[in-house]
């Protein structure tokens, strides 16, 4: 006879899913492997025990283990410090014309063709120009990271603003708004998640661009100490540089969200 | 039309037409149509499917101009949308961004009222039409009747000189329609304000109506002005009276001719 039929499902065992961990397993293990039975040499790729070691005396400096120790808190502010700003100045331009984009046939025309027509340009394309137009320096990183980040932004922000319902432009204006009004209570608050997605999406582009403009030759910064340590054979110190890049990009993310979430209405869509 | 009653009427359609110019050929969806609704006075317009009923509703909204003709509120021509006109969609058209309170106080921020004001003033309306403890509610966790009463309130709030509604209800059960229908005839009565109802339930028109509006088929014009005097208050016992269903036969005749497209209509001029 068949089992009657029970509306509880089983509960669910409260468990680690071990799954995840099994290909960081291998590949620590192989990392072990090569490096300890002595396959690669150090100056090829160090020990993760020694990867540890680098990073927490990168971070601390109670070793004195090399040239950068304890010095993580300098060139991280550095690089945050033009990520900021560069992310700011791709903000403050790309969310307005993004918006207006979206909601003004006439902004669009005027605006869309040449955004799309400069976007064609890859962005490490602006290197070479923007080192002649700014020298070697945060200025051309900023410029690099305002400039990947914008197109992003504009191009999320006025998707948003496009996915503005007409019946709520009518809706609006019945019930008194004005062209100025219509902007700002109904194009805006209906573009927000999009916009919030696009600014996103630039502040990873941000960091990516960091790199590119740091690799250039300034005295600071996490890129700057990557290409340096690349100079001094320090392979250990690139690996430290690209992971702690990891985590600072991954908190300001985490960073954007929680500010979002304060920001956004709740309401479930 | 005859000058007095002109001046006694508060909502004029005089003599209006609409073309509509799409994929290069020209329709006529509303021709010389002609209808007038005096002050605090409710009319109801019926008509078959695409004879041009919420054309009519978006030209007197203001969303669409005219092609020919005239439309006055209070002696004054409708040029655009403004709050004098409230206008209820068929389709939700609540903000999903804002809650219940903020929707209902949207047009009184608009005028410059501050946050507190406007919501002492979106609570009190909200309690009009029985919604003031779910005021901090966004739309999206409200049911589609409640939304409607949300919408409701949304105008009133405004004190519109005329209440402008395209099938309101169309998308109700039957039974939250009923409360609906009732809610409305409350507000309108207590509020004194015109109404100009779309809707293709004949039953539901002279439920509501002082008169209605009957059209004919594209390009909609008007057949018929049949005036409904049942006694007010209408309630539910209203549904079942015998006089109404006399009323709704008599309507449902006249849209079943006017659907016949060999039939010529001797168009009246209601006035
Ligand atoms: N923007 C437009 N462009 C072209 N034609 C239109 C437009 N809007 C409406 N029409 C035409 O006008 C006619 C009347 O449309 P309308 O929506 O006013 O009908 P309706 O009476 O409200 O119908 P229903 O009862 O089905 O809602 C239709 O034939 C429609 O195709
Ligand atoms: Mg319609």
């Amino acid at each position: 006879m068949a089992e009657p039929l029970t509306l509880d499902a089983p509960a669910p065992r409260r468990c680690l899913d071990w799954l995840p961990f099994v290909l960081p397993g291998m590949l620590l293990s192989t990392w072990l492997l090569l490096t300890g039975t002595g396959h690669l040499p150090e100056y090829v790729l160090p020990s993760p025990g020694r990867a540890v070691l680098t990073a927490v005396d990168f971070v601390w400096g109670r070793w004195q283990l090399n040239a950068y120790s304890g010095t993580f808190l300098g060139h991280a502010a550095a690089s945050l410090q033009r990520v900021a700003l560069g992310f700011a100045l791709a903000a403050v331009v790309g969310v307005p014309c993004g918006l207006l984009t979206g909601c003004s046939q006439w902004t669009r025309r005027l605006l869309d063709p040449t955004v799309h027509a400069v976007r064609a340009v890859p962005g490490i394309g602006w290197l070479p120009i923007a080192m002649v137009w700014f020298g070697v320096g945060t200025r051309t990183t900023v410029f690099l990271i305002a400039l990947a980040a914008f197109f992003p932004i504009y191009v999320n922000a006025a998707l948003g603003a496009r996915s503005v319902r007409p019946l709520w432009v009518r809706a609006a204006k019945m019930l008194g708004a004005s062209r100025r009004d219509l902007f700002f209570t109904v194009t805006l608050p209906a573009g927000l998640t999009a916009t919030a997605d696009g600014l996103r999406l630039g502040l990873g582009v941000s960091w990516a661009y960091l790199v590119l403009g740091e690799l250039t030759g300034v005295p600071d910064g996490l890129g700057a100490v990557m290409m340096d340590a690349r100079m001094n054979g320090q392979v250990e110190i690139i690996l430290v540089t690209m992971l702690a890049i990891a985590v600072v990009g991954r908190l300001s993310d985490l960073l954007l969200l929680a500010l979002f979430r304060r920001v956004l209405p709740p309401q479930p869509r | 039309m005859d000058p007095a009653f002109l001046q006694s009427c508060h909502l004029v359609v005089n003599r209006v037409s609409k073309r509509f110019v799409a994929n290069g050929e020209s329709l006529w969806a509303v021709r010389d149509l002609t209808l007038c609704a005096r002050p605090g006075e409710f009319a109801a317009v019926v008509g078959p499917s695409g004879c041009g009923k919420s054309t009519l509703l978006a030209m007197l909204a203001g969303f669409e101009p005219v092609t020919e003709g005239s439309i006055t509120l209070e002696g004054r021509p409708v040029a655009g949308p403004g709050p004098d006109r409230g206008v209820a969609f068929q389709e939700d058209a609540l903000f999903p961004w804002l809650t219940v309170a903020g929707n209902v106080g949207y047009g009184l921020r608009l005028q410059g009222r501050s946050r507190a004001a406007a919501r002492e003033e979106a609570l009190r309306v909200l309690n009009l039409v029985g919604l003031e403890e779910f005021a901090d509610y966004y739309p999206a966790q409200l049911s589609g009747g409640m939304r409607q009463r949300v919408a409701l309130a949304r105008l009133l709030a405004n004190r519109p000189r005329a209440l402008l509604m395209d099938e309101p209800f169309g998308a109700l059960d039957a039974l939250t329609r009923m409360e609906m229908q009732q809610l409305l005839l409350e507000v309108w009565t207590k509020l004194n304000v015109t109404v100009l109802f779309v809707t293709h339930d004949v039953e539901e028109a002279i439920f509501l109506a002082d008169r209605v509006y009957v059209l004919t088929a594209r390009p909609g014009r008007v057949l018929r002005r049949v005036e409904v005097d049942l006694p007010r208050p209408r309630t539910p016992d209203t549904y079942t009276d015998p006089a109404l269903t006399e009323l709704r036969h008599e309507v449902l005749a006249l849209l079943l001719e006017a659907r016949n497209p060999s039939y010529v209509p001797e168009v009246v001029y209601p006035y």
